[in-house]
């Protein structure tokens, strides 16, 4: 360990992004320790990353997102890393803003958002319509405006990753910011741009996005309001 | 009860019966998972060979017909069955979680010590 935050990379059938995305961090932010995890691809993932000798936790069987980025915080948290950032293994996360990020973390936040939102609108399509459903509802719940809930960018402080890494019901998704902003967490939204991801398709199509959507509501609006902090 | 319906709960049952056992043979079911679909199999038999003692409930209870009692006592069962079934899988798929995480990271450090 060199640095005190760690780049979690979750990764499920990145074969086509995963090199570029790490290289990019290897040769120009050498200042930050990254580990890629590997969340039971089926294509050559894992095979890549052990060529290249990247950093590398290597799920045997596929646990979905939640689960993968549990893994990269488990081992965040046994290392002893101060700040951990959630990292997309297709190319839309841009590593220029994690300094900014953890600028802002360190006055004091315990979560900080890679927000596309903060000074600019969002636009009217159907994935931004979602996004505003979700704004509004932890609004609702919390009486706090978070302007982009569903950003994969996100880093957490060295409370939240041994919070997050012993866990069950923390997966990195909008309906545990709203549970932790219940409970008084802290958290911040810095501006940031991200990029269209690079190969492959989005797990996101029309029927998984109304399910997503389903479940994020009735899970802000409802569940979180009977959970009990351990 | 119909004949045909007191007939068709204790074939129903059988074949339930029989199912559970073959898998408990085969090894593909633990034992303390048929002891559920055994003791529910064997109400079914009864109900089909003795529809008397049920009549009876359901009029103590005050329904309009025994069959209402049953189908509705079925569902309960069953569905409370299902939630608990549900309960199980969560603490399963946490555990499968924990064992892969655990074995992940275990080779990770291991390979950096080497």
């Amino acid at each position: 360990m060199r640095s005190e935050l760690l780049i979690i990379i979750p990764a499920y059938n990145e074969e086509e992004n995963i090199e570029n995305v790490v290289n990019y961090i290897i040769q120009k932010y050498t200042q930050y320790d990254y580990i890629v995890v590997n969340d039971g691809s089926k294509d050559r993932t894992a095979e890549i990353c052990k060529e290249k000798g990247y950093e590398l936790l290597n799920l045997p069987v596929n646990l979905g997102l939640a689960g993968a980025f549990q893994a990269g915080l488990k081992y965040a948290y046994e290392k002893g890393y101060t700040y951990a950032i959630q990292f997309d293994a297709d190319g839309q996360h841009r590593p220029e803003f994690i300094e900014p990020m953890l600028k802002r973390i360190k006055e004091g936040y315990d979560i900080v958002i890679g927000s596309r939102f903060v000074e600019e609108r969002k636009k009217g399509s159907m994935r931004m319509i979602g996004s505003r459903m979700l704004t509004i509802a932890i609004k609702m719940t919390t009486g706090i405006r978070v302007a982009d809930p569903t950003s994969g960018m996100r880093m957490f402080s060295k409370s939240m990753i041994e919070e997050f890494a012993q866990n069950m019901n923390y997966g990195p998704e909008p309906d545990t910011i709203s549970y932790l902003l219940k409970n008084g967490t802290k958290i911040s939204e810095v501006q940031v741009k991200m990029e269209e991801r690079l190969y492959g398709e989005s797990y996101l199509n029309l029927l998984s996005s109304a399910r997503y959507m389903l479940n994020m509501l009735i899970s802000i609006l409802f569940v979180q309001n009977f959970r009990k902090r351990f | 009860m119909s004949g045909l319906l007191r007939v068709l709960l204790v074939i129903g049952a059988i074949l339930m019966l029989i199912f559970m056992l073959k898998k408990i043979r085969m090894a593909k079911l633990k034992i303390e998972y048929s002891v559920f679909w055994i003791s529910f199999a064997s109400i079914l038999v009864i109900m089909g060979v003795f529809p008397k003692i049920f009549y009876e409930i359901s009029d103590f209870i005050g329904f309009q017909s025994p069959i209402s009692m049953i189908f509705l006592v079925i569902i309960f069962v069953l569905m409370v069955k299902n939630f608990f079934m549900s309960i199980q899988i969560s603490q399963l798929e946490n555990k499968i979680d924990n064992l892969v995480q655990r074995i992940a990271i275990d080779r990770k450090i291991d390979r950096d010590n080497m």
